[in-house]
């Protein structure tokens, strides 16, 4: 049995290079690190979790790349097997590049051996140790909480409590998807509308669309949030804090959601997630701890010294969705400020009236920005007198989806 | 070396000379040594002293009309580190005290043990000699005392009697070391030990017994000798009369000593700048070659390759697991209580034994039987006291040294709420009773305990704490043999107190404690072979960890890691032979047992498969005291010396050790979290070879001290972790433990100047640390189970330190520092998991951080030096870091906001500027 413990904390480097500056008079520091000479290895990463969930289970295979490239290479083409007991084959396929959905339905069913197995359009075979499947998880709630955390800012907390009265889960990995509705702050009823005719702009209203105002915006965690109970008399996990909304965010402006995902995991599989974590979070000064290449439970068949990126995580999966508005906690904190400067252009001196309606013109179909105000334009020669301010005081559809999601309960 | 003037006299004033002659002297920028050939070319006062202490003095001028030599005199050496004095019409020049610091040792080589002369007479006839006291004219015989030693028994035909005794400083009670007794005139080399205790034998017969010890004035007796007996000696000191033994040839320690070991000057470290102004004698170890540190704030010491867990500290033969504070910036021994600083890295003498790289023997001072005296100085952040007291007036006295850093004080004045509650303060203690009983024996008695504590975040406490006690007893039995029995006990701890938001609020703790046992015996069998030998006995007691919950909400479980015990034993003999004048062997054999001892349970893990908890194919209990596995092997530690030139030696020396406790530390350096493990039935004890072979050449009188040594190193089951281990707490660590091979070699090059106005030394090593760890499985190699540098592989090590007197009072030092950047794991590509970016490593330890360099200047201020000053002050004045140079201390790399970034940190990036005051009374 493995325990980890939250000893890293003590040794943080953020809190000791403040102690650091006290006490030695502000000499040590922290700086980004170029390195120049560095080589990027090629490697596949395998992103495969699987639960108990009956769904079309995901598997995704990119590369490794290196720290100057922005967009993620994956791997496409491949042909991916999972097998139940060596008996039960379910078959994935590619539905976007590196993204491969089982083609059926399944769930994985406790106690039963799972083999991951994956061959490359070279030819490459990689194969998974074979994963026994936890048992059954569940949550026992989720709420949210007003609270300050660790930096001193106020904001609000999503907690959970679960219990496992068998003790058998243990090792949990949380992960989330969070909505929020935006209320467009500056939303008016009637647009503006520039058509240019030739040389000519015509200026016209029009009503604004409704779908403008309210929009949801849905996005996943980008963390790895792990607990364990192994050193806890109960398998309890109580006021477990899975996220945080400091209360200035604009995800707490109005009504928030989120579906919190418990994963119980097998060991070595939650070993693999904390080693990924320490690895990345912020270090200890004084002490680093040692890093290495972390090993997975994927090989290559055909050349064993080949290093294989990421996990065949076999998991149970618990889900609990909440709602809450902002009035129900943070009333009283400050709220998220648009930054809705006003923006009035203004006809340059060699600069023609038409010229100038040209310009206008295009700002509003650039669509960066939203009309705000507008005397009304009747003379077609005459000089538009515009106030702007940035689109989203306007216009919430270039942060979310005018459409709640399905889930959505007002 | 030696300097008699010839005696040219122009002008001879016959009758009466005197002190109050005044003479005229007229000279423009002349050498000292000239000026004094003119004064003794006009009288017949005549100097005495050594042409190096000359050598760096500026030149002169003078006119001077009827006046006395003495203001002559006065006025020649008033900036300068020489002092004089005039006896009768010999002028006799002597070094100020602070020079003649580092003297005494190496003035007379390092032997401790008294060398007994035979000065048999031609005449093998064994006669009846009656002992006749003869007449013999002495020019300074007039008011000596004489002295009968011995009784004399009819038909006792013994050739030779023997003459044993302590010499003691009649003003202070201590004993004095390194005395050269002369017979007759002359030298025999015999000298007193480190206790004052000599022996030596002789003819019966009358002899002139003289005595002279640095500092002290000349002790003259005439003896006659009927038989065995003992003349013990208390000697007055002050007046600084020098001897015909300071014109005596200096012995090279460096180059006949047959075991090189490394002498920290305690003294000397206050000369040395360093950061904060803090005194650190360790620290100036790290100056000299083969002994490094992995940076600035890196706790522990890397001897010739080794891990810092390889080194045995001693204090007053007690071991201190971790003596450094916060992270290593500050040594945990108060500098004003240590008296001398030996380190061994070479050959390691048969009586240390547990450790693989080098032993640091720590010794602290004895505290003042005479008077009560005090030492103190306050820097910025940290302040240092010493007080001393005697208990029994010229018997017994107690010191006690304590040190305090206030920096929370300031931590509680800031305005910042996070920062109120956070508290990082550290304080050591040393208290030490010294007790002479009789002539024959000595008891002391060190109690010493370090604590640090720090909470960075509001919610945690982190404690660490080192303990030391030990009881040594000196016993002389007789001439030939001396005993010691020494008692100690160590304890190493810390604890760590959490009190989060949530349920999981803990504490936990850790500690290492040992008790041993030590009886040491020194045998001289004849002047040419002499024995060391001795047991010693080690029990440790570990807990591993324990976890309790902190309060009632908490739903941690209690958790108590099995405690380990084990006992080590060793028996060691050790024989220091002259073979001849040239050929000089320490030869020594230890032998190990160590058994690691139940109460407990050892899993048994199926073989050919690798180590995880489901190859556990047997769990074996075992009672208490019930040995769980035994491990036992012989250590040999064998040097030589051979003598090219009184000045010039070669020496080769091959050392193996044992090490049973291993450090676990999943760290890339030392931290004061790192666990201490004993060695069982799944972890087995650390061994290491080491060859090493060195050329050690004295010139200009000893002014400059060259040494070039070489050393090979082969380490077997050194411990290293699977990435990613949890070392803490956990009930199965073997499973994550890899043990594997480690190798060093390296060169290494010393030079010295030791005297003069401009001192100091130059270090330069070249060598490599490499580890392999090798396995049928995968997940239990490191690197593909090939060689690669270890954490503390730093090829370069450049050092140099310069000291410049400019007056008594005025010096300046400078230390330079250079190392290749250590080793380091990097990232080699990213990838997308969850969302988040994560990055890929390399091997173990492919790449470097970048090199490290930093200069440091000090300047020292010294009070006046009148006697009869009730305070001695002096203030130093230094910077840090000079350059301000930014070295990076760490490179890593972190997932912020979903992407990756590298970030270097170090501890001291800008110059760094302090100033202490110190004073004694």
């Amino acid at each position: 049995m493995k325990k980890r413990y939250n000893i890293a904390e003590f040794f943080k480097a953020n809190r000791l290079v403040y102690i650091l500056f006290v006490f030695l008079g502000l000499y040590g520091c922290t700086e980004p690190f170029i390195a120049d000479d560095l080589f990027t290895e090629d490697l596949l990463v395998v992103n495969a979790t699987i639960s108990d969930q009956v769904r079309k289970q995901e598997v995704i295979l990119s590369r490794t790349i290196g720290f100057e490239a922005d967009t993620p290479v994956f791997e496409t083409g491949a042909t991916i097997l999972i097998k139940e007991d060596s008996l039960t084959e379910y078959t994935f396929e590619e539905i976007e590049p590196g993204v491969y959905k089982s083609i059926q339905d399944f769930g994985v069913n406790e106690g039963k051996e799972y083999e991951l197995s994956i061959t490359t359009q070279n030819g490459m075979i990689y194969k998974s140790e074979k994963v026994i499947a936890p048992g059954p998880t569940s949550i026992e709630n989720v709420y949210a909480k007003r609270t300050i955390n660790d930096e001193g800012v106020e904001g609000i907390g999503i907690f959970l409590n679960s219990f496992d009265p068998l003790g058998n889960s243990m090792y949990y990995r949380y992960d989330f998807e969070e909505t929020y509705q935006i209320i467009t702050p500056l939303w008016i009823a009637t647009d503006l509308i520039a058509t240019v005719q030739g040389n000519e702009v015509i200026f016209d209203t029009a009503s604004r669309p409704e779908e403008e105002q309210v929009c949801y915006k849905t996005q996943r965690s980008n963390r790895i949030s792990l607990v364990n109970t192994s050193g806890l008399i109960e398998d309890r996990i109580e006021d477990q804090m899975v996220n945080f909304i400091p209360a200035d965010d604009i995800r707490v402006e109005n009504r928030y959601s989120i579906l919190v995902k418990q994963y119980v995991q097998t060991l070595s599989s939650h070993s693999f997630y904390n080693t990924l974590n320490e690895f990345s979070s912020s270090e200890n000064i004084f002490s680093q701890i040692q890093p290495g290449f972390i090993t997975g439970n994927i090989k290559s068949v055909n050349n064993p010294d080949e290093k294989v990126v990421g996990f065949f995580d076999v998991s149970s999966l618990a889900e609990e969705r909440i709602f809450f508005n902002r009035k129900d906690f943070l009333e009283g904190l400050p709220k998220f400020e648009y930054d809705c400067e006003e923006f009035i252009p203004e006809r340059g001196r060699l600069e023609s009236v038409n010229e100038f309606r040209i310009r206008i013109a295009t700002l509003i179909r650039n669509n960066r920005l939203r009309v705000l105000r507008f005397t009304p334009i009747i003379n077609p020669d005459g000089e538009p007198n515009i106030v702007f301010v940035p689109r989203l005081c306007g216009d919430c559809t270039i942060l979310g989806k005018p459409e709640p999601p399905d889930f959505w309960i007002e | 070396m030696k300097r008699i003037i010839p005696l040219l006299l122009f002008f001879v004033y016959t009758l009466s000379y005197s002190q109050e002659k005044k003479i005229s002297l007229n000279y423009q920028d002349e050498d000292v040594a000239n000026v004094l050939s003119l004064i003794e070319n006009q009288t017949d006062f005549r100097f005495f002293y050594m042409d190096s202490w000359l050598a760096d003095q500026d030149k002169i001028s003078g006119n001077y009309q009827d006046v006395e030599i003495k203001d002559i005199l006065i006025e020649i050496f008033k900036d300068t580190v020489l002092n004089f004095y005039i006896l009768d019409n010999r002028i006799i020049l002597t070094k100020n005290e602070s020079v003649y610091d580092y003297l005494p040792d190496q003035f007379f080589g390092l032997q401790r043990d008294t060398v007994i002369t035979k000065t048999i007479r031609k005449t093998k006839k064994k006669v009846d000699l009656p002992v006749l006291s003869s007449n013999r004219n002495n020019s300074l015989s007039q008011k000596i005392e004489t002295i009968r030693i011995g009784k004399r028994v009819q038909n006792d035909n013994k050739s030779e009697y023997e003459i044993s005794g302590k010499l003691t400083n009649k003003v202070n009670n201590q004993p004095i070391k390194e005395a050269l007794i002369l017979i007759n005139g002359t030298n025999k080399n015999i000298k007193s030990d480190g206790n004052g205790f000599y022996r030596l034998t002789l003819p019966p017969g009358s002899y002139n017994f003289e005595i002279n010890a640095l500092g002290m004035e000349r002790y003259q007796k005439k003896i006659i000798l009927y038989g065995d007996g003992t003349l013990n000696a208390t000697i007055s000191e002050k007046i600084e009369q020098l001897d015909a033994i300071f014109l005596e040839k200096k012995k090279d320690n460096n180059v006949e000593e047959v075991i090189t070991k490394t002498e920290i000057n305690v003294k000397e470290s206050k000369n040395i700048p360093l950061a904060l102004g803090e005194r650190d004698v360790l620290r100036v170890a790290t100056t000299l070659p083969g002994i490094s540190t992995t940076g600035e704030g890196g706790i522990g010491y890397n001897v010739r390759g080794g891990k810092s867990d390889q080194n045995l500290i001693l204090l007053d033969n007690a071991v201190v697991y971790s003596p450094q504070h916060f992270f290593g910036i500050f040594s945990a021994l108060n500098p004003f209580v240590l008296d001398e600083a030996n380190i061994f890295k070479n050959n390691i003498p048969a009586q240390y034994g547990g450790r693989l790289s080098s032993v640091f023997d720590l010794k602290t001072k004895d505290a003042s039987v005479t008077k009560f005296k005090g030492e103190a100085s306050i820097g910025p952040v940290t302040g240092n006291i010493l007080l001393e007291t005697p208990i029994v007036k010229d018997k017994s006295g107690f010191l006690i040294g304590g040190r305090g850093a206030y920096a929370n004080y300031i931590l509680e004045s800031l305005d910042d709420e996070a920062l109120q509650n956070s508290e990082a303060s550290f304080y050591d203690i040393v208290a030490k009773y010294n007790h002479k009983i009789g002539d024959k024996s000595k008891i002391e008695i060190t109690g010493y305990t370090s604590r640090d504590d720090f909470s960075i975040t509001s919610d945690s406490l982190f404690i660490y704490n080192n303990r030391a006690f030990s009881l040594q007893w000196d016993y002389k039995f007789d001439a030939k043999n001396r005993g010691e029995l020494i008692v100690s006990n160590s304890q190493y701890k810390f604890n760590i107190e959490f009190d989060g938001q949530s349920n999981d609020d803990f504490e936990l703790g850790y500690d290492i404690n040992e008790s041993h046992l030590k009886l040491n015996f020194d045998y001289t069998y004849s002047d040419k072979i002499k024995f060391n030998y001795g047991l010693s006995n080690k029990l440790y007691n570990v807990n591993p960890g324990n976890i309790e919950p902190l309060n009632g909400d908490s739903s941690v479980a209690p958790l108590q890691i099995e405690k380990e015990k084990a006992l080590e034993t060793a028996g060691y003999i050790g024989a220091k032979i002259d073979i001849t004048k040239e050929i000089k062997v320490d030869a020594g054999l230890r032998y190990s047992l160590y058994n690691a001892l139940g109460a407990g349970t050892q899993n048994v893990y199926a073989p050919g498969a690798p180590r995880t908890e489901a190859s556990i194919t047997e769990v074996r209990n075992f009672e208490n005291n019930e040995i769980m596995k035994t491990y036992n092997g012989a250590e040999y530690r064998i040097a030589g010396r051979y003598l090219f030139t009184p000045d010039f030696s070669l020496k080769a020396s091959y050392n193996k050790s044992f090490q049973f406790i291993h450090s676990l530390s999943n760290n890339t350096t030392a931290s004061p979290i790192d666990t201490w493990k004993l060695s069982d039935l799944n972890i087995k004890p650390q061994n290491s070879h080491q060859f090493s072979l060195g050329l050690y050449k004295n010139l200009k009188d000893d002014m400059y001290e060259i040494s070039l040594e070489g050393f090979y190193k082969r380490l077997n089951n050194i411990v290293d972790f699977k990435t990613g281990a949890e070392v803490l707490l956990n009930e199965n660590i073997e499973t994550e433990v890899l043990q594997g091979k480690g190798k060093a070699y390296g060169v290494e090059l010393l030079v010295k100047k030791q005297k003069g106005k401009l001192y100091g030394w130059l270090g330069y090593t070249y060598s490599r640390s490499f580890n392999k760890f090798q396995s049928p499985f995968s997940e239990e190699e490191i690197n593909n189970g090939n060689f690669f540098p270890s954490n503390f592989d730093k090829p370069h090590d450049f050092s140099l330190v310069l000291n410049y007197k400019f007056t008594k009072r005025y010096s300046l030092s400078t230390n330079f520092v250079y190392q290749t950047g250590r080793p380091i794991t990097y990232p080699v590509g990213q990838f997308n998991f969850n969302g988040a970016e994560f990055t890929v490593f390399s091997d173990r330890n492919e790449f470097r951080i970048p090199d490290f360099y930093r200069l440091d200047i000090g300047f020292n201020i010294e009070g006046n030096h009148k006697k009869k000053k009730l305070f001695h002050s002096f203030w130093t004045v230094s910077v840090y870091n000079v350059l301000g140079r930014n070295n990076p201390y760490s490179v890593f790399f972190v997932t912020e906001d979903g992407e990756v970034k590298g970030l270097q940190s170090s501890i001291f990036s800008i110059p760094v500027p302090s100033i202490t005051y110190n004073f004694r009374f």
